[in-house]
């Protein structure tokens, strides 16, 4: 008799969730070779392709899961948080995919080297929110297995707090990027001002997804 | 002679079906929680299983030999070839179901064999009605009885382990309290169904074996509880030691109750063989305890290990502490059914005690719609193995003329 494995899920869905958030994790880091590699030339095909292939992998997690919870009863999550999470960790990947796609499309030369650092450190917060975010998640895991026990709760409404500071950072930093970049409005082409305001925003609105996530996760502690 | 040879082939046959099968599903939560290794399983179902059997195993077979059939209505010759029926019947039904990889049960199927034999050697007055409702009411209550203990249970140790301000000193007695309320459940049924002793001596003898069993994990764990620095980590890695007991625990059960399956109609027959009577008091032969106990371990050393490691491997989501708790609950719950005689399945009883622990939100999710499966397969295996029993125990009569 064969019942009990047909009882549980071959696959955990945490695991597969975690899985989707570590995929956005090294997005990030792709996206931060990109925008290197953007400013000093080097940006090519490469990129976009290695952006897709994990988003497509992120797409097929997210069906699965989606799938999973339409079968399965009694999950540690309500369903709806818990696919909203699953959304917002995809989200991450269709957003460097859509700045990579952008990067592509046009090519700004002579950018000055301040606004190439503020980028860079830009991408550098973004990537530590979606790292807090990641762990964030890992933590949704043991949560849930030690029944929401207040030690572990604690442990995650660290986590939870250090991703919103890290995000505070990511917008004071994107707003800096933003003044400098009009303050060029007269020396620099204005459809390339629009273009790498428009990126930067963009990439600011990834450490946006981490944010909603942990305040999902937030909700789910209360 | 001939006949108990053939009872006693079949018998073993049944045996080694269950300790092929079955008993995979009792060790599958432990082995899916990384707790014990499938040799380790093996072993532990192998040993379990025997003295399960062969301590507990009479009080379900003398359900199997006489509480079903009305066997003051039949002759003993009758009893012995119908009981050689039921055990043809459910036999075949097990392999062909095996064979198609849909579930039976090997409890519902002998069940409905003895029906079968009883309704075409007496008629409708030929099964005992009242105890196949009471067994089939069991089938019922057995595991949402497992259900309910497992809910109670996870909830229980959620709130004495896990919510409390040190989980690593709670869990120094809250593991140490079920586990000798394990072997207090063991040894007070043991006294009391097996030794017949007074309730009070079985009383007594369980408080003292569970508390010597107490202090002893008590040590053990609080010396175990420190090896790990991460508190959630701690708890479970304890966890996964105990589940080395519960999964003895779930073996003994389990050898208890399953081994009526095969030793019943052979005991069966191996009275009306050896006397030419059927007593009013069925004592059951210990040989055929010891031919059904054997024959389960054989299965589980010989087929089991496989069927435990299919099964193991795609149960990956189960944590040590639920794993604890699915097991001590069908482990409780079947010893239970086992001492008041009741042939129930502990596969249901395990399916339902996974449930038990999802209700209460303690696993990632839960298919529920196993649950529709089991109904059906029980509705089905019980008529048709009847019909089939009834089948073979006509052509028996039509050609040995008894």
């Amino acid at each position: 008799m064969k019942f009990i494995e047909k009882m549980l899920p071959e696959e955990s869905p945490i695991d597969l969730l975690i899985n989707l958030s570590r995929r956005g994790e090294a997005v990030v880091v792709l996206l931060k070779d990109a925008i290197e590699d953007y400013f000093t030339g080097k940006f090519g095909e490469g990129h976009l392709n290695r952006v897709i292939s994990l988003e497509r992998e992120s797409d097929e997690i997210k069906l699965k899961l989606k799938k999973m919870y339409l079968k399965m009863k009694y999950t540690y999550f309500e369903k709806d948080d818990f696919l909203y999470i699953v959304h917002k960790a995809d989200e991450i990947l269709d957003l460097v995919r859509d700045i990579v796609i952008m990067l592509d499309m046009n090519r700004v030369e002579d950018v000055p080297e301040n606004i190439k650092e503020l980028f860079a450190e830009l991408v550098e917060n973004v990537l530590d929110t979606i790292r807090e975010t990641t762990e964030a998640i890992e933590q949704l895991r043991t949560l849930a297995e030690s029944g929401f026990s207040p030690f572990e709760k604690e442990k995650e409404e660290r986590e939870i707090f250090d991703v919103s500071m890290e995000e505070r950072e990511v917008d004071t930093i994107s707003r800096n990027l933003g003044k400098k970049l009009y303050s060029l409005k007269n020396s620099m082409n204005p459809v390339d001002l629009i273009f790498l305001n428009k990126v930067a925003r963009l990439i600011s609105k990834i450490a946006d997804q981490g944010k909603d996530i942990t305040k999902r996760i937030n909700s789910i502690l209360r | 002679m001939t006949i108990l040879i053939v009872a006693g082939i079949l018998g073993f046959i049944m045996a080694f079906s269950i300790g092929a099968n079955d008993v995979a599903n009792s060790m599958a939560t432990a082995v899916g929680a990384k707790a014990i290794t499938v040799r380790q399983a093996s072993i532990i179902a192998m040993f379990l299983e025997f003295l399960g059997a062969v301590m507990f195993g009479s009080h379900v077979s003398q359900t199997i030999v006489k509480g079903i059939v009305e066997v003051e209505k039949v002759q003993p010759v009758e009893l012995m070839y119908g009981a050689l029926s039921a055990l043809i019947a459910a036999s075949l039904w097990i392999l062909i179901a095996t064979n198609w990889g849909y579930p039976v049960s090997t409890t519902h199927s002998i069940v409905g064999g003895m029906i079968g034999f009883g309704l075409v050697a007496v008629g409708i007055d030929g099964v005992n009605w009242k105890t196949f409702l009471f067994i089939v009411l069991s089938w019922v209550v057995s595991p949402v009885l497992g259900g309910l203990i497992s809910f109670v249970m996870f909830k229980l140790i959620s709130l004495s382990v896990f919510h409390t301000k040190n989980p690593k000193k709670s869990s120094t007695v809250a593991i140490p309290f079920f586990i000798s309320l394990a072997v207090f459940t063991m040894i007070s049924l043991f006294v009391k169904k097996t030794l017949k002793q007074p309730l009070s001596e079985s009383f007594l003898l369980g408080i003292a074996f569970s508390l010597v069993t107490f202090f002893v994990v008590h040590f053990a764990v609080r010396k175990l509880i420190n090896e790990k620095k991460d508190v959630y980590e701690a708890v479970e890695d304890v966890f996964k030691r105990a589940q080395i007991l519960t999964s003895c625990y779930v073996s003994f059960s389990h050898g208890a109750n399953d081994v009526a399956n095969a030793a019943g109609p052979v005991a069966a027959v191996m009275i009306v063989a050896s006397t030419g009577v059927v007593p009013k008091t069925v004592e059951i032969p210990f040989l055929a305890l010891l031919l059904g106990g054997i024959g389960i371990s054989l299965g589980v050393f010989f087929l089991g290990q496989r069927v435990m490691e299919t099964v193991g491997e795609k149960i990956t989501t189960l944590t040590n502490s639920r794993g604890f708790t699915v097991d001590f609950s069908t482990a409780t719950t079947v010893l239970l059914a086992s001492s008041l005689g009741l042939p129930i399945s502990t596969t249901h009883v395990v399916v339902r005690a996974v449930t038990g622990v999802g209700f209460a939100r303690g696993l990632e999710m839960v298919n529920v719609g196993v649950l529709k499966n089991i109904v059906i397969s029980w509705l089905l295996i019980v008529p048709t193995v009847a019909a089939t029993s009834a089948a073979v125990y006509w052509v028996l009569k039509l050609i040995l003329k008894f």
